[in-house]
């Protein structure tokens, strides 16, 4: 297990130095000159000059990376080139309401995904509806989503707030928080629970329809909830967790949506900004947030996999 | 109605014009604050915020261009030496600086200050602020040191009294200190103290002090408790926080509550919001001049631009009417100079009377007999995107459709673009500018940008001759002379397209009363919530 831990950890460096050198090249690739940009109408090509010096703009793109990445290893993120604003602080600001949606938005697909799960295998004829709805709502892109909830929930309703962020700090505390952050959680999580559910629901169909300990089981005359409970759940719940740790990276997508739409003032906003802005150390800075979050989300879900299903844990550990 | 001004674009003020030109050379000292006798209602909290915006700087002598700070938004924590006319024409108000005086060549303006102002951060607000302040601004590339190139020197005279020396005459100045961000005094120790980080936090002495700030994200503004009018202030807090960019989702934002203000721009928006906003009763839509205006600046110095025939071109087979009734359901007007519609902006009779002065109305035959006579007129039109594209594409389309003109639309990022103007690779770009009230402005880009020449400013003093004149008179029928004179040599040379105007239009809380609108912004000095 700790081998297994420690490959995954050099793995992640090495797809961490990948990602943030393809990021580097790229971002820097993108016509346009930063210094232009930045010095505005009057700039005047000798203050153009001097700040190509001062960003090491002219240096080659491979010397400014390895530039970055050097104060990387002693813990130097650096400082935004538009605002001054240290990478460290607007990541400290960015990464809890980013957390916490993704949080959010896997609590409700998973809820959703066993709860339209189990009305499926209770009822089969709920499984066309089920079916139906999932197809819907993920043919409806998130934004859209996010826009009809606000419609209904706070410009009809007056129920829930639009704005997705309050600080647990600020006045209102977690409730605020909380309560804030149910729509943006749900919009994220509508998109993910169909893939959930179609996972859960055919990997529990197989073991009840196909597996033959279920077979000897209802023979023994196990009662059902112990059946479903002590041997089909664990046994059809593998893919799901590893759905689970893939999707968390796939949802960073839908995070940067939901957080214009709702004004949540994470890691996508952030990014998106620097982008638009050619902001390279805030845009490095949140890709490697990302990069080592999806990775470690993807060692959790792998180990706990291995927990459940001895099986994976043999294969994994000899190999 | 007060207006200010927010350059939105680096070409923005080449095209800028309006003649709210006064011929106030001194100022009387009896401020009347609109803020003052409001009867607050109990228990409204008296707290706000204002969607869409994303500051990168509070610090608009950062070096940070046209990333910086409006004055809209600055205003409230810097305040402003003067304050513009109630009404164009009037007379300037005083405000940190009581009385101005201007000597007989407009070369000299002498400023009094109000005596006994602090900074926020207890240092005195002075002549030798002032005198830091400019020679910061006229020694750094800014956002400031657009409006502020024409100053020579500042001389400290006593602690209330400050000179401000011309390298030519600018009757324009005090224009600068009522609209633009030009008139910011900041404290000069907390200047010196952040250094450059200052910009995360700004120190002045207006009617608001920043409490927090998260670049590209939020800011707050809480009252200044020592500020020389604090009685008008009623807002306790002004926040302005970054709801996006999408109108139809910060419409919403309004009608659901969650934020009391968001401006939509007539000529840029889509116009599906405005027609939603107008039918809510909870909302209210306050509509300023006509002040915006999209605009193609044309590359004059390479093909096939450079053509006179070209640029006549792409006016004749311009059906502005249609084009916007079709783009903006009429929330935005056709635009026949480089300049908003309202009167304010139109010399010489006005917006009514100006399409029939256009040299090159809309006539197919002879624009489709020019694009003949070139041999065709094929080009790209860049824009930043959104619903620039949307209209760049309705461009496109009408010149195709009536005289087969191939214009190839590609987006552009802000940095691409502004380094693609700067270089002058480029053949046409749709822009946007406005709010500008002074045509100073127009002479200083004109004249002074990098990228003047390739817009034809530079070089032709048949539009910078007038502009300099402009700048030396303060005679209301001469400028408006001088102005259509420039406007009339504008378009016949066709070195800009006019294409759009149309107001901002605000979509607030009905129960916000007491904000002053402007050219590109407003300000909250006397706002407060009635319900």
């Amino acid at each position: 297990m700790l081998r297994l831990i420690l490959e995954r950890l050099v793995q992640m460096v090495i797809v961490v130095f990948v990602v943030t050198l393809a990021a580097f090249t790229l971002v820097n690739l993108l016509s346009g000159d930063i210094a232009v940009y930045l010095l505005g109408d009057h700039a005047t090509p000798e203050a153009v000059a001097a700040l190509h010096a001062q960003l090491h703009l002219d240096d080659p793109i491979i010397i400014r990376y390895f530039d970055w990445l050097g104060d990387v290893l002693q813990g130097n993120l650096g400082t935004s080139v538009v605002s001054h604003y240290p990478v460290v602080k607007s990541l400290t600001n960015a990464i809890p309401p980013t957390f916490e949606l993704m949080i959010g938005a896997q609590i409700v697909g998973i809820t959703l995904a066993v709860v339209t799960t189990a009305a499926a295998i209770k009822w089969r004829w709920t499984d066309r509806l089920v079916t139906g709805v999932a197809l819907l709502v993920n043919s409806i892109p998130t934004f859209v989503v996010a826009l009809i909830l606000i419609i209904i929930f706070s410009t009809t309703l007056h129920l829930l707030p639009s704005i997705g962020w309050v600080a647990p700090t600020s006045a209102g505390g977690w409730g605020k928080n909380i309560v804030a952050m149910i729509m943006p959680s749900v919009a994220l999580g509508l998109g993910i629970f169909p893939e959930y559910m179609r996972i859960l629901r055919s990997d529990i169909r197989e073991q009840l329809d196909r597996e033959e300990y279920v077979t000897l089981a209802w023979m023994k005359g196990l009662r059902p909830t112990r059946i479903f409970g002590k041997h089909v759940a664990p046994n059809s719940v593998g893919g799901f967790i590893s759905m689970i740790a893939t999707t968390t990276a796939l949802l960073i997508s839908g995070v940067v949506i939901v957080e214009q739409v709702f004004a949540i003032p994470g890691i996508g906003k952030m990014m998106l900004a620097a982008i638009d802005s050619h902001d390279t150390p805030v845009l490095l800075g949140g890709l490697l947030t990302i990069v080592t979050f999806v990775v470690i989300i993807n060692l959790v879900g792998e180990l706990i996999y291995m927990r459940i299903d001895p099986r994976v844990r043999a294969t994994r550990v000899t190999a | 109605m007060k207006r200010r001004t927010r350059l939105t674009y680096s070409l923005a003020a080449l095209a800028t014009t309006a003649l709210v030109i006064t011929g106030c050379s001194s100022g009387s000292p009896s401020p009347t604050p609109s803020g003052t006798n409001v009867v607050l209602p109990a228990g409204v909290t008296q707290n706000i915020t204002i969607g869409g915006f994303s500051l990168n700087t509070l610090d608009p002598g950062a070096a940070t261009g046209f990333n910086g700070p409006g004055e809209a938004i600055v205003q409230n924590v810097f305040g402003e030496l003067v304050d513009p006319p109630a009404t164009p024409g009037g007379d300037y108000v005083p405000d940190l600086a009581t009385a101005w005086k201007y000597n007989a060549d407009f070369t000299q303006l002498t400023l009094t200050l109000r005596p006994n102002v602090t900074f926020t951060d207890g240092t005195p607000f002075d002549a030798a602020a002032v005198k830091f302040n400019y020679d910061r601004y006229t020694t750094t590339t800014s956002r400031v040191s657009q409006y502020v190139g024409v100053i020579a020197s500042t001389v400290v005279v006593d602690p209330t009294t400050v000179q401000i020396n011309f390298t030519t005459p600018d009757t324009n100045f005090l224009d600068v200190l009522a609209l633009t961000v030009g008139g910011s005094i900041q404290s000069p120790t907390a200047i010196q103290k952040g250094a450059d980080k200052y910009g995360l936090n700004i120190v002045g002495a207006g009617p608001f002090m920043q409490s927090a700030y998260t670049p590209g994200t939020q800011l707050d503004l809480v009252p200044n408790p020592n500020y020389w009018d604090a009685k008008s202030t009623h807002l306790q807090k002004v926040t302005y926080l970054n709801t996006g960019v999408d109108p139809s989702v910060n419409y919403q934002q309004v009608a659901s509550g969650a934020i009391q203000v968001y401006q939509v721009n007539g000529v840029n928006s889509s116009p599906s919001v405005l027609t939603d906003a107008k039918g809510n009763s909870g909302i209210s839509v306050v509509t300023t001049d006509d002040n915006q205006y999209l605009f193609l600046p044309l590359n004059i110095t390479t093909a096939p631009f450079n053509n006179p025939a070209a640029r006549q071109a792409l006016d004749y087979c311009m059906d502005r009417p249609t084009l916007a009734k079709a783009v903006t359901q009429n929330f935005g007007n056709p635009a026949w100079i480089d300049g908003g519609s309202s009167t304010l902006y139109y010399p010489g009779g006005g917006y009514s009377s100006y399409p029939s002065k256009f040299p090159y109305p809309f006539d197919t035959s002879k624009g489709t007999a020019l694009v003949s006579q070139l041999g065709g007129l094929s080009f790209d039109l860049y824009n930043m995107g959104g619903q620039y594209t949307v209209v760049a594409n309705a461009l496109a389309q009408m010149w195709k459709a009536n005289c087969g003109i191939n214009a190839t639309v590609q987006t552009d990022t802000p940095p691409a673009l502004a380094t693609r103007i700067t270089s002058g690779s480029y053949s046409a770009v749709l822009t946007i500018s406005g709010g500008l009230d002074d045509p100073s402005f127009f002479r200083t880009f004109q004249t002074n940008t990098p990228q003047g020449k390739y817009t034809g400013g530079v070089g032709h003093p048949e539009i910078t001759g007038p502009i300099s004149e402009a700048t030396q008179t303060n005679d209301p029928a001469k400028l408006a002379s001088l102005w259509e004179e420039v406007w009339k040599q504008v378009n016949t040379q066709g070195f800009t397209i006019p294409v759009l105007s149309g107001p901002i239009y605000y979509l607030q809380n009905t129960c916000l009363q007491g904000s002053q609108y402007f050219g590109s912004g407003a300000t909250y000095r006397y706002a407060y919530l009635s319900c």
